[in-house]
C-alpha cells in the first residue's frame, strides 16, 4: 500500500522551494505513491521532474479565488496528505484550512512560535538569539540600534527580503524596498552574527517528533542559499532538546532551525522556517528520510524502500529536463526600458496575500500584534521639542536656522565637566572641533569651558586665535593642514598630527617647533581615506624610523580618528584599542615615549557622555606608562542637535487622498546631511506640534535638482496644508558649517 | 585507513620532518612579529563581536600559497607575497599564542589525487629540486592545534585554507588521513587522541 500525497512549492530557481525534494523522498520510500505537484507559476521548473505522479497549476495568488481554492485543499485532504513547501502557503492553509490528520502543516497555534522577528521557539532552544529591533517609526532610536551593533545590520521582512546594511542611506533604501514590496510595520532590523550557517531539520506530528538531522553548509549560491552540504544524524542530547521543544509547540509538519556557528562554537538561532528546506532530499540521500518518516507516522504506512546511504554529503547540479507539454513553459515577458532579461513573475504575486496573512495575524491578536502597538502610535514629541512649536511660529520668514542657545551651554557644560577627567595617571583633554561649527557663538562656548580648539587647517588655527585661545592650546590635523600658508606659519601649536608617513617627513625636516608631532594612523580593514599606512611591514618601519627622527625636545603623539557615530561603538573601541597597539609597538621600536594619544571625534550626542572615557585612559596608560594625556575632539557631539531648520511647506500633493510629497523652502544646500543620519521632524498645524513618523511620504527641497530630497518614507497628517511649518531637528554641525547658498541668485565668490 | 595506506603514509618522507619553523633575526624579526599580531587586531573586531577566539582569516586574503624557498626569517616572511603551508601555519600560530590559547604546530597528511599533485610538482620543480612533501596520492601539510588554556580538547585550524578542520572529514580531497601534534601533552581532536609527535593515523 502506498500513500497519496500532494505537495506545492516547485520553484527551482537560485533559491527553491522544497516541493521537488519533498517528492523525490517520498518517491525514494514508494516507488508506487501518487504523489501530485502543485504551483502557482507554470514556470516552476520542478513540476517537470519524472518524481511526480501528477501536476497542478494554479494562477497565482493575485489572481485566485481563495475560498475555492480552500475548497480544493480540503477536498483533497480527504484522501491525500497534503504539505506544503511555501512559508506564507503555511500560514495561509493554517488560517484557511480546518487542521485534519491528513493536512501536515502547523496549526495557527503552532506557528505562533515560528514568527518573526521574535522566534519564539527560541524559549526552548540552548541557542543564542541575535537582537533585533522592529520597526516602529523611531528613527533616534533605531539610529541607536544600529551603532550599538557597530552598523551590522540586516533589515528583513516578515516572510522575504533580507538585505545587509553597513550605513543609515543604505538601510533607508532597503527599508523603503521592503516596505513597497508589502507592509511598513513589518520591517525588522537583526544584529548580524559572524559565522558558519548550520541547520537542524525536524518532522513531527502532533509535537511527537518523527526525525531530525543536523546540515552544514558547505557551498553556498551568492545568496548564501544551500548548495552543498554535509548532513549529521542528532546526538542523543540535540534529540532530546528539539523532541522537547517540538512537544512543546505540538508542532505538525517539517520545520528547520537556521542556525550561525560562531568562532566561539557557540549556536545562534537565526530563523524558524515553518516546512522542510530545499535541500531535504539531501538528508534523505544521506539515508534520514524526514519527509517519508512523516508521512509514514501520518499514514500508518511504512515505507516499502529505503535506500542505503553511500554519502554524508550532498551536492547540487544545473541541468536541463524535458518540459511536459501540457505545462509548458511562460511566455517571456518584454522586459521593461532599463532591463537586462526578460524575468519571470514568480514571487511577485505574493505580495497581496503577505500583507492579508499578516494583518489577520494581527486582527486575531496573534503573535504580532504586541510588539507591534509602538509602530501604530509612533514617536511622540519630548517636553523639549514641544517647546520648538512656539520658536517655529515666531519666525517672520522662513527658512531659517534656529541656535538653540540653552542647549548650547548645556552641552559645552557636559564636555567640561569630561575635560576634568583623570584615568589610570592621565589627563583627558577636551579639543573643541573647529570645523563643525565655527559660529561665534561655539567658539566662545568652547574657549570659556576651557576646552583647547581642534584646527584642520592654517586658517582654522588663525580664527581660533581671534577667540583668545594661544597657540599651544590649538591641536592642528588634517590631509592638507597647511593651507592656506605653509608648513613654517604659526609654529608653537599644543600637537600637530601628520596624515601621511611623506608628510611627516617633510615636518621633520621643517623648522617648525610645537609642543608635540605625531602621526595619525590608517588603521587597516576600516577602510578610511585618512592617516599613515600601516598595512605592509616596510610602512611600519619606515614609521619607526622616522619617530626616530623626531628632535628631542618635541614630545610624541599618535591620532586615530574614525567616528563612532559612523562605524559604531565597537567598531570605535576596535579602531581605539587597535591604534594603541599600533602606537605601542612604533614607540618601543623607535625609543622614543608616547606622550599623547588623541582618539580624534565624530561621537554622536547621545554616546558622548556614555563613552567610558576613565577605562579607556586607564587601558593606554597601562600599555603606554609613559603616556600624560588622552586627547579628544567632539564637535558633532556639541552642536549636532543644538540646531533646528524650521521651514514652510510650499506645495502638497496627494494621492489616494493621503500626502504623498510636500515640497519645502530648505533644501539639501542647507542641510547637505538629510539623509546621512536620521533627523528628527515635526509639523506644525494650527499651533499643533505633530511627529513627522513613518509612512510612505517625501519631503522635497526647494531647489531643481533630482537629488534634492529631504526625507522618503515618512507620514503626514491628512490635514498637512500649504504654509504649515516643518521643524527639521538635529540642523547643526556639519548641517550648518558644511551649507551652501544655493537658489538666491547670487554666488559666494564672483570671478 | 587500510593497509597499503597505512604504509604510503608511513614511508612518507615528512613523517619525520619536524614543523617549519621560522628564523628571528633580531630586532628586524621582532618588528615583523609585532606588525603581524597587530594586524590582526585591527582585522579581528574584537569589540565589534563577542568570539573569544579570532582566527587569522586574513592571511589567506594577504598571501597567496606557493612554494618559498627556506630558511625563512620573520621579516623576510612578512614581505612576501606568496608563502608555502609551513609559513602560514608559523605566522598563525604566533597570532594565537597572543590569544591567550594553547597553541601546538601540527602536521597532517592529507589526501590528496594525482591530477593535483601533478600540479603541485610542476609548480613546486621551477624553485627545488626534491619536492618531499608531495607523495603519490597524499601530500604533507602544516596546520595549528589550538585548545582553550589547560584543556585537552583541540581544535585544528588550517590558515592556508581560513578552515577549522572537520576531525571526521578524511575522505575524499583534502581528507585528513594523519596527524602529528607537537605538544607536550596528549591531546583529543574528535575522538582520536593526538599529541606527544607521535602521528595518528584516521
Amino acid at each position: 500500500m502506498s500513500p497519496k500525497i500532494l505537495i506545492s512549492g516547485f520553484y527551482c530557481g537560485p533559491s527553491p522551494s522544497a516541493g521537488l525534494g519533498i517528492a523525490k523522498s517520498l518517491r525514494d520510500a514508494w516507488p508506487e505513491a501518487t504523489i501530485i505537484g502543485m504551483d502557482y507559476w507554470n514556470g516552476a521548473s520542478g513540476l517537470h521532474d519524472a518524481s511526480l505522479t501528477e501536476r497542478l497549476v494554479f494562477p497565482s495568488w493575485d489572481l485566485l479565488d481563495h475560498s475555492l481554492h480552500a475548497q480544493t485543499i480540503r477536498d483533497f485532504s480527504d484522501t491525500h496528505f497534503i504539505l506544503s513547501a511555501l512559508d506564507i502557503e503555511v500560514a495561509w492553509l493554517s488560517q484557511n484550512v480546518l487542521p485534519n490528520p491528513h493536512l501536515l502543516i502547523p496549526t495557527k497555534s503552532s506557528l505562533h512560535f515560528a514568527y518573526k522577528p521574535f522566534v519564539r521557539i527560541a524559549g526552548f532552544l540552548p541557542f543564542k538569539t541575535p537582537d533585533i529591533y522592529i520597526e516602529n517609526g523611531d528613527d533616534q532610536a533605531l539610529y541607536d540600534f544600529c551603532r550599538e551593533h557597530s552598523w551590522r545590520i540586516w533589515v528583513k521582512g516578515p516572510y522575504h527580503g533580507a538585505q545587509f546594511v553597513s550605513c543609515w542611506r543604505d538601510l533607508d533604501n532597503a527599508r523603503l524596498k521592503l516596505a513597497n514590496a508589502g507592509s511598513y510595520a513589518h520591517v525588522f532590523y537583526q544584529a548580524h552574527v559572524r559565522g558558519l550557517e548550520e541547520s537542524i531539520c525536524f518532522s513531527a506530528i502532533d509535537g511527537k517528533l518523527c526525525g531530525a538531522v543536523h546540515m552544514q553548509k558547505r557551498v553556498t549560491t551568492v545568496d548564501g542559499k544551500t548548495w552543498s552540504g554535509k548532513i549529521r544524524p542528532l546526538s542523543k542530547r540535540q534529540l532530546d532538546i528539539v523532541s522537547d521543544a517540538v512537544l512543546q509547540i505540538k508542532w505538525t509538519g517539517g520545520g528547520e532551525f537556521e542556525l550561525i556557528r560562531d568562532e566561539s562554537e557557540t549556536f545562534w538561532l537565526m530563523e524558524f522556517n515553518p516546512r522542510f528546506p530545499a535541500w531535504i532530499y539531501g538528508s534523505t540521500i544521506a539515508g534520514i528520510n524526514l519527509p517519508a518518516l512523516l508521512v509514514a507516522e501520518a499514514s500508518g504506512i511504512s515505507m516499502v524502500a529505503n535506500k542505503n546511504p553511500t554519502t554524508d554529503e550532498f551536492t547540487r547540479i544545473v541541468t536541463e529536463i524535458p518540459v511536459l507539454s501540457y505545462i509548458s513553459l511562460p511566455q517571456a515577458t518584454q522586459p521593461e526600458h532599463g532591463q537586462v532579461t526578460a524575468l519571470g513573475k514568480y514571487g511577485a504575486s505574493f505580495g497581496q496575500l503577505e500583507s492579508d496573512i499578516l494583518e489577520s495575524q494581527n486582527t486575531q491578536g496573534n503573535t504580532r500584534a504586541d510588539v507591534l502597538a509602538p509602530a501604530e502610535n509612533g514617536p511622540t514629541a519630548s517636553l523639549e521639542e514641544a517647546n520648538w512649536a512656539k520658536i517655529a511660529t515666531e519666525q517672520n520668514s522662513t527658512p531659517v536656522r534656529i541656535c538653540l542657545e540653552s542647549k548650547v551651554a548645556s552641552r559645552f557644560a557636559s564636555a567640561k565637566v569630561i575635560n576634568s577627567v583623570l584615568g589610570g595617571g592621565c589627563k583627558l583633554n577636551v579639543a573643541y572641533s573647529i570645523k563643525t561649527c565655527p559660529d561665534k557663538l561655539y567658539m566662545t562656548e568652547a574657549f570659556n569651558c576651557g576646552l583647547m580648539a581642534e584646527a584642520i587647517s592654517l586658517a582654522e588655527v588663525e580664527h581660533a586665535l581671534t577667540f583668545g585661545w594661544e597657540r599651544h592650546q590649538i591641536i592642528l590635523n588634517g590631509p592638507a593642514k597647511w593651507w592656506p600658508r605653509t608648513i613654517d606659519d604659526n609654529q608653537g601649536l599644543a600637537a600637530v598630527f601628520c596624515d601621511s608617513l611623506d608628510e611627516f617627513e617633510r615636518l621633520i625636516r621643517s623648522d617648525r617647533q610645537d609642543k608635540v608631532w605625531g602621526l595619525r594612523l590608517k588603521i587597516p580593514g576600516f577602510g578610511s581615506r585618512f592617516g599613515a599606512e600601516l598595512d605592509s611591514y616596510d610602512d611600519l618601519a619606515r614609521a619607526t624610523s622616522l619617530i626616530q627622527r623626531v628632535p628631542a625636545g618635541i614630545k610624541l603623539g599618535f591620532h586615530v580618528h574614525m567616528a563612532s557615530n559612523l562605524i559604531g561603538k565597537g567598531h570605535w573601541q576596535d579602531a581605539v584599542e587597535s591604534a594603541i597597539g599600533w602606537a605601542t609597538t612604533i614607540s618601543a621600536h623607535a625609543g622614543r615615549d608616547i606622550a599623547m594619544i588623541d582618539f580624534g571625534g565624530g561621537y554622536h550626542p547621545r554616546d558622548f557622555s556614555h563613552v567610558p572615557w576613565s577605562e579607556l585612559m586607564s587601558f593606554a596608560k597601562a600599555r603606554i606608562p609613559s603616556l600624560e594625556s588622552v586627547t579628544i575632539e567632539p564637535g558633532r557631539a556639541l552642536s549636532q542637535d543644538t540646531m533646528l531648520m524650521v521651514t514652510s511647506i510650499q506645495d502638497i500633493r496627494r494621492r489616494g487622498g493621503e500626502v504623498s510629497e510636500v515640497v519645502v523652502d530648505t533644501c539639501i544646500s542647507e542641510l547637505p546631511l538629510a539623509r546621512v543620519y536620521p533627523h528628527r521632524m515635526f509639523v506644525l498645524n494650527e499651533l499643533k506640534m505633530e511627529v513627522i513618523g513613518a509612512g510612505r511620504a517625501r519631503i522635497l527641497g526647494r531647489i531643481c535638482m533630482e537629488d534634492d530630497i529631504l526625507a522618503d518614507g515618512v507620514s503626514f497628517p491628512k490635514s498637512t496644508k500649504i504654509g504649515d511649518r516643518i521643524i527639521i531637528a538635529d540642523a547643526g554641525a556639519y548641517e550648518r558649517s558644511m551649507s551652501y547658498e544655493f537658489g538666491y541668485g547670487r554666488v559666494s565668490q564672483s570671478f | 585507513m587500510n593497509l597499503d595506506t597505512v604504509a604510503l603514509v608511513n614511508h612518507f618522507e615528512f613523517i619525520g620532518a619536524r614543523h617549519s619553523e621560522l628564523v628571528h633575526h633580531g630586532e628586524c624579526c621582532q618588528l615583523a612579529r609585532r606588525w603581524l599580531v597587530d594586524m590582526h587586531r585591527s582585522l579581528s573586531f574584537n569589540r565589534s563581536e563577542e568570539h573569544r577566539l579570532h582566527a587569522p582569516t586574513w592571511l589567506r586574503q594577504r598571501f597567496k600559497w606557493g612554494p618559498v624557498q627556506w630558511p625563512l626569517s620573520w621579516c623576510e616572511t612578512v614581505r612576501k607575497s606568496q608563502i608555502d603551508c609551513g609559513v602560514f601555519a608559523a605566522l598563525s600560530r604566533e597570532i594565537f599564542a597572543q590569544q591567550g590559547v594553547d597553541v601546538y604546530p601540527a602536521q597532517v597528511i592529507l589526501n590528496q589525487p594525482k591530477t593535483y599533485v601533478q600540479h603541485w610538482n610542476l609548480k613546486w620543480a621551477n624553485i627545488f629540486q626534491t619536492i618531499p612533501w608531495i607523495g603519490q596520492e597524499y601530500v604533507y601539510h602544516e596546520v595549528c592545534a589550538v585548545a582553550e588554556a589547560g584543556d585537552s580538547r583541540i581544535r585544528i585550524y588550517d590558515p592556508t585554507e581560513s578552515v577549522w578542520l572537520d576531525s571526521e572529514f578524511s575522505r575524499g580531497i583534502n581528507g585528513v588521513v594523519g596527524l602529528n601534534v607537537n605538544s607536550p601533552v596528549p591531546l583529543n581532536w574528535g575522538t582520536l587522541t593526538v599529541g606527544q609527535g607521535k602521528w595518528a593515523l584516521i
